[in-house]
Parts: C-alpha cells; structure tokens; sequence
C-alpha cells in the first residue's frame, strides 16, 4: 500500500525541470546584472592571468546579503580553471572557502591544501604545515591559486587577524620572488578592515568590489532565469514572477527571491497544480522569513541551535521582547535534558550567545534601570517565533542524526 | 630506475599479502598518505611503511615531500606500473562481471 504511494508520487508530473536550480548552492552560467561587477574583478585580475608565477593580487568583495557576491567569484573561479587554464596553458586553481563554516585559520588551511592537493592528510599538521605545502605544489607547478575567503570577518573575530596575516604571509613569499597566492576577501560591510592593521586595511581598500541590491526588475530578470532553468514551461507567468520581484524588492535580495520562487513552485508540486498561482506564492512568502537565511542557521552546532531554541521558547512563555540571560540559561538546560545533551557552562553558553549574536539571529542589551542588578536582555530581532522554531526542529532532527 | 625495477620478481611483489594491498590501493587512487593507505589496506604504520619503502626501492612508487607531510604516489614513467595498474583494472572489472 505504502510502496504504492511512493510509485505514484515519482511517476506524477511534476512542474519542476530541474529542482538543483533553485538551491541556494547553484551557480548558473549567467548571472544577470553582474555583469558590471564581474568585470571589474576580471580587470584586477588580468595582470595575474597574463603572468601568473610573478603577480599575486588581494581583492575585497563588499555587499549585503543576496547580493550575488558569492556567486560572482564562484563563477570567475570556474572560468578561470575551466576555460583560461586552457586557453592561456598555465594552470590555475580556485578554493572557496566558507569561514562561517571553517571557523579557524588551521580549518581554513586545511581546506584550502586539501581541495588543491587531495591526497593529503586531514589531520596530524598545523596550519602553516599545510599553507607550505600548498606554496610548495603550486610553485611546482607553474601554476597560480585563487582562494576566497567567504564571510572573511568570522575568521578574524573568531582567531584573530594574525590568522589572516598568516596567510598573507605565505601568499607573498618574497624569498624567492614568486608570487603564486591571490586571495579574494568576501564580507557583507567594510568593517573587518577597521580590526586590521592600518598599512594592511588601506593596501586592501584600493582593490574592492561593491555590490548594490537588486531592484525589482533586476529580480524580475534573475528570477526568469531561474524559473526557465528549473521549471517546465507553461508552470509560471509573468505575473507571478513580478509578484515575487515586488516582494523582494525591499530587501533587494535575490537568494530571498529565489527561495520563495522554489517554496511556492513546490506547493504548486504538492498540490498537484498545473502552474503556480499568487495563493502559492502568498503561502510561500509567509513561510520565508527575510530578516534571517535559513543557510546561517545550518552552520550552527548542536549546543548553539539548543540555546536558540531556549531562546525562542524562553520568548514565548514570556510574551515580552526580551527575556534575560538567566531564563534564557535556564529553558536551554531543561531542552539538554529533553534531547539527553549535558548542558555546557555558562561561560560556553554565553560565548554561544555571542556569536548567535554577530550572526544577527539575536540581538542582546544590558538590563537598564527598573531591576535590581545588571543582566543582558536577549531579544529576537522581528522573527516570526514559529518558523525559527520549525526551521531549527528541522536541523536538530538532522544534527542528532550526524 | 629501470635497473632497480629489473631486479623486481614477481614472487617477491606478490608473495606478501600486505605489500600487494598496498600497491592495490596506490594503483587504485595514484597518490595518499601514509595513514590513509595504512587504513585502506587495513595494515599497521610499520607494516605499510615498510612495504612502501620495498615498493619505492623497486621504483614503483616515489615520494613527494611538503615540510614535513609526506605523500606517496604512483611512479608512472615506470612500464611495470602501467602493466600493474592495466592488470588490476581488468581483473576488477572481470570479477564485478562474474558477480
């Protein structure tokens, strides 16, 4: 009976061509309206390309989120492996790292040396072990290496900007005059710059790239695109794609765009619809919340989901904006005992905090007057308490099963 | 290094068990670490690293140095490797066919 259900379910059509083409990992071929940006990365480049063993080139990528910033290097990277490894015969290798993912420099360097030299070993060197042997293979070589550093300030507040001066080290190794180690800096502001050293931060200010959000008919354009890549034709209307390029419009950003296209093609699916129509895309846009990325919860460790959990419940028993540390402290140990976690210790939850906070899933102030004592109020910046919760059972479920 | 590999028998490569995972899972992924090629052939440290000292010494692998980490990798120029890799390849395909 039950096996029955799944056969019909597979054979049923479906108005997606290709689901992959909506997620949030997808690169596509084109990206629309950055083209402009692109060029300019190329540009700071082309002496690189043109001389690849001599020059070595550092440039920032500013803007704010969905704004197609990791896109656009991921693409010039491919390009530049694929198609200029080819044309011009010098070898060139691209690493996107994500340093909300790889938290530290000897993450970072592990990454790094491992996707360009993939027999190495995951454990048992330092950070500078593995930056050496990098330096040393692409020198081998001939060839050049392009790393980005996504989400680069994670990096410097999480092990400090020695860890970034580590590898600017090794990418100009002047001793023997090759420069063989461009490295792309992507974050969403041009603070992290203040954190650096002054001579550091003003060389790196002459090279950035800024990208602006997208205006609805820049979304109007990216969410065609998409739409005629990942669902079959005749699913979706004109009219629809304008409504989610007005919703959008706001926060001018196309990985928010994107994801409600997908949410409301996918009830369309479960309904069993032939085309999408606007109740699917109101039902979907209350389901995708603008002020946080799902993607930013994902990279979240157990412990630091429990406590944003307890922080969510801990709001709604309160049915005030803020709840104190302390209430917080207390639902994040009674949900360690629902999930048979041992809860960590205060100064481990209150580092949790933090760092939920730099993430903007939180915001936290210090208790003014009116209470006896000093305590940080935590508060959830206008979330939509549910969906937080659903999202973070959701990956709960999928941590505890890792 | 075809003098070295001319000495080579091939009761000494193929008579230990150890030494042939060893040279397998080389001729099957080109290039590891010791570790890794230590727990793919499901042998010890000393053991692997003996084997692939007997192997390096016949010239069917050699060594590549980065600092301090250490990565053995498949010598290619070498006749008797394209013979080996051409022998495990067909002989996997043939007994995936017979199953």
């Amino acid at each position: 009976m039950s096996i029955e259900i799944v056969e019909r379910e597979l054979s049923r059509h479906t108005i997606f061509k290709d689901e992959g083409k909506l997620s949030i990992d997808y690169v596509p071929e084109v990206l629309p309206h950055r083209e402009e940006e692109l060029r300019k990365l190329v540009s700071y480049f082309r002496p690189v390309v043109e001389n690849p063993t001599s020059i070595s080139q550092r440039v920032v990528i500013v803007g704010p989120i969905g704004t197609g910033k990791t896109a656009t290097s991921k693409l010039f990277g491919r390009a530049l492996v694929e198609r200029i490894s080819k044309t011009k015969g010098s070898r060139f290798y691209y690493v996107h790292v994500n340093c909300h993912k790889e938290r530290t420099i000897f993450n970072v360097a592990r990454r790094i040396a491992c996707s360009v030299i993939p027999s190495l070993p995951s454990r048992g060197f330092s950070a500078p072990d593995y930056l050496n042997a990098v330096l040393a293979h692409v020198q081998g070589e001939n060839a050049h290496l392009v790393a980005t550093l996504d989400e680069v300030d994670f990096l410097i507040v999480n092990s400090g900007r020695d860890s970034l001066y580590q590898l600017f080290r090794v990418a100009d190794d002047e001793l023997y005059n090759r420069a063989c180690i461009s490295i792309i800096l992507i974050s969403r502001t041009l603070n992290f710059l203040e954190l650096l050293e002054d001579d550091v931060s003003t060389i790196l200010q002459r090279k950035v790239v800024k990208f602006n959000r997208y205006d609805a008919k820049q979304l109007y354009d990216i969410l065609m695109h998409r739409a005629r890549l990942a669902l079959h034709d005749g699913t979706y209307s004109s009219d629809i794609i304008e409504m989610i390029a007005d919703i959008a419009e706001e926060k001018g950003d196309a990985r928010y765009a994107i994801e409600i296209l997908w949410r409301a093609a996918k009830h369309a699916d479960i309904e069993s619809s032939q085309y999408i129509t606007p109740e699917h895309v109101r039902r979907a846009k209350s389901e995708v919340s603008p002020t946080y990325s799902k993607e930013s919860l994902l990279y979240l460790s157990l412990h630091e989901l429990m406590f944003l959990l307890a922080v969510v419940h801990a709001l709604k028993g309160s049915e005030t904006p803020y709840v104190p540390m302390g209430d917080a402290e207390k639902s994040y140990r009674s949900l360690c005992e629902r999930f048979s976690e041992a809860p960590r210790r205060h100064t481990q939850v209150w580092e949790y905090m933090k760092r939920l906070e730099m993430l903007g899933l939180l915001t936290a102030k210090l208790s003014t007057k009116g209470r006896r004592g000093r305590t940080t109020l935590i508060g959830l910046p206008d979330v939509p308490l549910a969906s937080l919760e659903r999202d973070i059972l959701e990956l709960l479920g999928l941590v505890k099963e890792r | 290094m075809m003098a070295d590999s001319a000495k080579l028998s091939l009761e000494e490569l193929f008579s230990s068990r150890g030494r042939f995972r060893v040279l397998k899972v080389l001729l099957l992924s080109e290039e590891l670490n010791v570790s890794e090629i230590a727990r793919r052939a499901q042998l010890n440290h000393t053991a692997t690293i003996s084997h692939l000292n007997f192997l390096k010494r016949h010239g069917l692998i050699r060594e590549k140095r980065y600092g301090k980490i250490r990565i053995y990798c498949l010598e290619n120029d070498n006749p008797y490797v394209k013979l080996l890799k051409d022998f495990i390849f067909t002989f996997e395909s043939l007994s995936f066919q017979r199953t």
